[in-house]
């Protein structure tokens, strides 16, 4: 479940991302109701096995079964806003309606891994790299745009508005560009491919993971044209609780 | 034309937008209050209005617990045979209510008017979080219970709010979650399942 609001008197309107439909709207009727059946498994950050039933217009949930309980999603308020924010990319980049099962694995992967407490904030950086591939805004990391030329071990420029990297050549052509060191763009290349353990390995310098996140998120932010809430919230409670405090210990560092 | 103006005349078509404005009022719903009210007798419709035109020029949030009420502090705040040392922060007003009708619950409480939901770009500043610091900051509180709601934001509330408040050294605790009175069993959800468990008493 990505989100919800409320409709009428106790019942929910939901919106869910499906395997087999993508995104779907659907209400729960009677889910603010105590004894409501079917409140508590809707819930966001639950995997749940669902049976819609086609109304007028919008489905109604008329059964569900948690399939992987994400409990310690709702446990720290870290886990929780890194939930927030995969729920707000997801509905931000997938159309209603659009099915799409690579993006449904890398969902339901990247949350349990997030339950396990491990790769933290590397684990988030995957998911946006993935992201861009599956939903076709896949930036270039190989060559320059601006003079198609193979891109030399130095500082380079990531521009959202080309689609990828530039030289330091072309760079001033394109605005607006972001810097990015070798390592940067090492880590872009590996999270393209690494599975999860490769992930768990990663161990990136501070100023390294602030640069990935940074890049990541302003091409995000270009290819959306709208910022991510979820992720000022998460910048937010690190700026107000320390890294090692918002992360929740050294499991769940960088 | 707007579909709404249709059929009506202009008063009516004004009614009807204003109502059609408020939450989990649809066009339809708008139409048949609209309806009513205009076959209403004259009294009946005019002591709506008054009571509209007073909620909004004589209700006040109380300046400590942050709930609407008749005066500021609100009469639960300044009744002295209330806890003082126990504060209960709930999202809504009517949440008050709620509890106060169970009667089982003889502390002050803290509205917050709403929860951090960070997709929807509410944040703490939107809260009277700051509000709830500057009461804990007075000593005389000793423990502070979230009734916020057992959902995602409401947990993230409650959350950031025990952050906040434990290097205070206040006691935050938050509502028990499991099996509704009357409820099944067989029917509970594996949250309120595993929740219900972590929290069980011995009889």
């Amino acid at each position: 479940m990505l989100g919800g609001t409320r409709l009428g008197e106790a019942d929910r309107l939901v919106t869910l991302y499906t395997q087999r439909r993508g995104k779907v709207r659907a209400v729960v009727r009677g889910a603010l109701r105590p004894r409501s059946r079917l409140g508590g498994h809707i819930q966001p950050l639950s995997h749940c096995q669902l049976m819609l039933t086609e109304s007028k217009g919008l489905d109604v949930v008329t059964g569900c079964q948690i399939i992987g309980p994400l409990f310690p999603m709702r446990e720290d308020l870290v886990h929780h806003a890194r939930g927030f924010y995969l729920m707000e990319l997801i509905d931000c980049f997938c159309p209603e309606g659009l099915e799409n099962p690579a993006l449904f694995s890398l969902l339901v992967d990247t949350l349990e891994h997030l339950c396990l407490g491990e790769g933290g904030e590397r684990v988030l950086r995957r998911f946006e790299v993935r992201l861009l591939d599956i939903t076709g805004f896949r930036p270039e990391l190989h060559c320059c745009l601006g003079c198609q030329q193979a891109l030399e071990p130095v500082t380079n420029y990531l521009s959202p508005s080309a689609g990828g990297l530039l030289c330091r050549a072309c760079a001033p052509e394109q605005s607006p560009v972001h810097s990015v060191s070798v390592n940067t763009v090492k880590v872009l290349r590996l999270l393209r491919e690494a599975d999860m353990e490769t992930v768990n390995r990663l161990n990136l310098a501070p100023d390294l993971a602030a640069e990935l996140e940074a890049a990541l998120r302003s091409y995000i932010q270009y290819v959306l044209e709208r910022s991510i809430k979820s992720g000022v919230w998460l910048e937010r409670l690190r700026r107000e609780f320390g890294p090692n405090g918002a992360l929740g210990g050294p499991q769940n560092g960088r | 034309m707007d579909r709404l103006s249709v059929p009506t005349s202009r008063p009516l078509t004004r009614l009807i937008e204003a109502l059609n404005r408020m939450p989990g009022i649809g066009p339809k719903m708008a139409q048949r209050l609209a309806y009513y009210l205009l076959r209403a007798s004259a009294e009946e419709a005019q002591t709506l209005a008054e009571a509209i035109v007073a909620v909004k020029e004589e209700a006040v949030l109380c300046a400590i617990c942050q709930n609407t009420a008749d005066t500021s502090p609100c009469t639960l705040c300044q009744d002295p045979t209330r806890d003082r040392s126990l504060i209960c922060v709930v999202e809504e007003p009517l949440d008050v209510l709620a509890l106060e009708r169970s009667g089982a619950f003889k502390g002050l409480y803290h509205v917050l008017h709403g929860c951090i939901s960070p997709i929807d770009g509410v944040g703490p500043e939107d809260l009277k979080v700051r509000e709830l610091l500057a009461r804990i900051h007075d000593g005389e509180v000793q423990e502070v219970i979230m009734a916020t709601n057992p959902n995602l934001e409401g947990e993230a509330t409650s959350m950031y709010v025990q952050r906040l408040l434990s290097p205070l050294g206040v006691k935050v605790s938050r509502l028990a979650r499991g099996l509704p009175f009357g409820g099944d069993v067989e029917y509970a959800d594996e949250v309120t399942l595993s929740r219900a468990l972590q929290d069980r008493h011995s009889l």
